[in-house]
């Protein structure tokens, strides 16, 4: 069914197209939770800003916002990079895109964890 | 599926006469690129802060920067409009307002939107003292 002439996009189109909206309705609370928490944080010191993100729902939201918004960033790059990036190149790039996609996502929920476990009371 | 590999390929930017809503489709795709900045911001921050107070000092310190402000004020601006232009595409996504009116309508609103939503973001932070 897959010719080297037919972008994803044109085979999985509508899948990929509810995949977008979908995370994107995830991420609209998510952006303006988002936008406070940046203004909340601006200026904080290091202890301060371990004891917000200590809060579960602001950890919680923390890696929710991340999962999703790398999710949302990976189709969003492979939209871009199909329509200008083609041939060898094209699919080089967009195994690029998952690669650093899936890098950004670990790491970030990595380093929730790690903190979060960092402040966990001994013995808890 | 006939193969023909010397089609033209969308898009022709050159050719077409401005309009908003072009203007606004491209600068949804520009701020989709700031917010991967953003994204990646926000895990160095992680980085930041579970590497220790010295790290983290380190990191609000390029943060309040000139150059780190030009960063977050972009990356707040992208959030902004990103979000407004979304909701444009998830209001088309049910049929309506496609005419040529209610289109650019929604496009300049997206672009008002954005900037001055950045402005008073920016205005807040100010007032609070954060930047000073």
């Amino acid at each position: 069914m897959t010719s080297p002439h037919v972008k994803t996009s044109e085979m999985t189109g509508a899948w990929i197209w509810i995949k977008e909206r979908a995370s994107a309705l995830v991420l609209l609370p998510l952006m303006l939770w988002a936008l406070v928490a940046g203004a909340t944080l601006a200026g904080l010191d290091h202890a301060e800003t371990l004891a917000w993100l200590a809060q579960p729902v602001n950890a919680m939201l923390v890696a929710v916002g991340i999962l999703v918004g790398v999710y949302h960033l990976h189709l969003g790059l492979r939209a871009i990079i199909e329509d200008y990036l083609h041939g060898s190149t094209g699919k080089l790039v967009l195994m690029l895109n998952l690669l650093g996609c899936l890098a950004l996502a670990g790491a970030g929920l990595a380093f929730v964890i790690l903190i979060a476990l960092a402040q966990a009371p001994a013995g808890a | 599926m006939t193969e023909t590999p010397h089609r033209p390929l969308s898009p022709h930017l050159q050719v077409w006469r401005w309009h908003v809503t072009m203007a606004a489709s491209i600068l949804h795709r520009v701020s989709g690129v700031g917010l991967a900045v953003g994204m990646l911001l926000v895990v160095v921050w992680l980085a930041c802060l579970k590497a220790g107070p010295e790290a983290y000092a380190g990191f609000a310190a390029v943060s309040g920067s000139w150059f780190g402000l030009i960063i977050w004020i972009g990356v707040s601006w992208a959030a902004f409009y990103h979000l407004a232009s979304g909701i444009r595409h998830l209001i088309w996504d049910t049929g309506v307002g496609f005419s040529l009116g209610a289109a650019n309508a929604l496009s300049w609103a997206s672009i008002g939107f954005s900037i001055g939503g950045t402005a008073v973001f920016w205005f807040l932070l100010m007032r609070a003292g954060v930047l000073s």
